[in-house]
């Protein structure tokens, strides 16, 4: 006769098992819609209070989605800190570093001075960083500058821009050989529609206030 | 109970629970079907439904025809659908499926040589509105004969102005026109190329067919 006969030690495995299965999607599905990732917070002082977007952040870490945001940093002694920063994909990483102003503040500055050069080196590091995502955000600067016989095209930085990855492209060159320029950015697979593009010296001549 | 009774009912359980998963995964295929209502414009004899291949290098799979407006069952997905029409324009018409989806509408632009049959009597017209737009630059404008949209409803040209003093050289511009009733308003003001960003209520087809006409290489 046969039994279906399961042991207690093993009902209780295959139920451990069965709710840490469940657990584990449970988890999944619910952060689904959250797209909040984590982001590093360097401070100096360390006991330097930082906020972002008014709100205090305590610790190393915190998660924070996408976007733009206030930084500020506080701390009796020093000046306060405020910034604009970008979060995206390219940059998790919130650098904070309080100017002294007391006495004791400068003292203090003047002995912990290696902390501020660990601040800067994460600063550079990050920029290095950013001129790479440069690059990968606008693919077109694999293709710049190109140097035509009657046409420049360039790029600078677009400054009106706070996370520092927008680019406008810039073409220089006479009145009559501004199609030819823009021609060559489609030969060069790139679409001019697509970018920002500034004509160094270009009047339009059916726009009154150009003339 | 003796063995084999117990192993025949153990078979039986299993096939059951076989066949009953069987069923249910054919349920769950078939209620992911949604039942579509494609809603063909007057001007189309045809179309053909073709369904994207999740993999990029494989080909569409053609899923059915249809010759008048008519339901037809299709899984959410995206898929393109190819007119036939003597009138109408035979690019693909891409459109998606999903959980929501009731009814498609398909309504090809016309075709480009329809475009040009029907519409270029009313070039001349257009031009003058161009002019009289400009008049005010005192300067000699010179328009080319350009091309019709969609369902004539868009215009776009090349255009210039003459350097009178020095010749040097002439920039090309292009102007963008809408149908706004039984008149012809400026969508786009002259440029040298219309940026996407900037011109948002412009459609990109066109927007991108114009700049290639003006910047062509």
């Amino acid at each position: 006769m046969y039994r279906f006969n399961m042991p207690i030690t093993r009902l209780v495995i295959v139920s451990v098992i069965s709710m840490f299965i469940i657990s584990v999607i449970a988890l999944f599905v619910f952060n689904l819609g959250d797209t909040s990732q984590s982001v590093t917070i360097s401070k100096v002082p360390k006991d330097t209070r930082v906020f972002i977007d008014n709100k205090e952040v305590r610790g190393s870490k915190t998660n924070l989605p996408n976007g733009k945001y206030e930084v500020t940093g506080e701390k009796d002694g020093f000046e306060e800190f405020k910034e604009t920063i970008m979060i995206d994909d390219f940059n998790r990483l919130v650098v904070v570093s309080l100017l002294p102003s007391s006495d004791e503040a400068k003292k203090w500055f003047e002995e912990n001075n290696d902390l501020y050069l660990e601040q800067e080196k994460l600063v550079s590091e990050q920029a290095s960083t950013s001129t790479e995502n440069i690059s990968t955000v606008n693919p077109v600067i694999a293709v710049l500058p190109i140097d035509g016989y009657t046409y420049k095209i360039g790029y600078v930085l677009d400054q009106t821009d706070t996370s520092g990855r927008s680019i406008i492209v810039t073409i220089d060159t006479s009145n009559g050989y501004r199609n030819a320029a823009i021609g060559a950015i489609y030969k060069a697979g790139f679409d001019p529609a697509e970018l920002s593009i500034n004509f160094i010296d270009y009047k339009n001549p059916f726009r009154e206030d150009d003339l | 109970m003796t063995p084999s009774i117990n192993r025949g009912k153990i078979v039986l359980i299993i096939t059951a629970f076989i066949a009953l998963m069987f069923g249910v995964i054919y349920l769950i295929d078939f209620l992911s079907y949604k039942n579509i209502f494609f809603k063909l414009s007057t001007r189309t004899t045809e179309i053909t439904i073709y369904q994207n291949s999740q993999n990029k290098k494989d080909d569409p799979i053609q899923v059915t025809k249809l010759t008048d407006s008519a339901n037809f069952r299709l899984k959410p997905g995206d898929y393109f659908a190819i007119s036939s029409g003597e009138t109408i324009s035979t690019d693909s018409i891409p459109f998606e499926i999903t959980n929501e989806s009731t009814e498609i509408v398909i309504d090809p632009f016309l075709s480009t040589s329809y475009l040009i049959e029907k519409f270029s009597p009313e070039i001349p017209g257009i031009n003058q509105l161009i002019r009289q737009e400009f008049s005010n630059l005192d300067r000699d404008i010179y328009i080319d004969d350009g091309k019709f949209y969609h369902y004539g409803d868009w215009y776009s040209t090349t255009l210039s102005v003459d350097e009178s003093v020095e010749r040097e050289g002439i920039d090309m511009h292009a102007i963008i026109m809408k149908r706004v009733g039984d008149s012809w308003e400026i969508a786009g003001y002259p440029e040298i190329l219309f940026l996407y960003k900037e011109h948002p209520d412009i459609p990109r087809d066109i927007i991108n067919s114009t700049n290639l006409t003006l910047n062509s290489f």
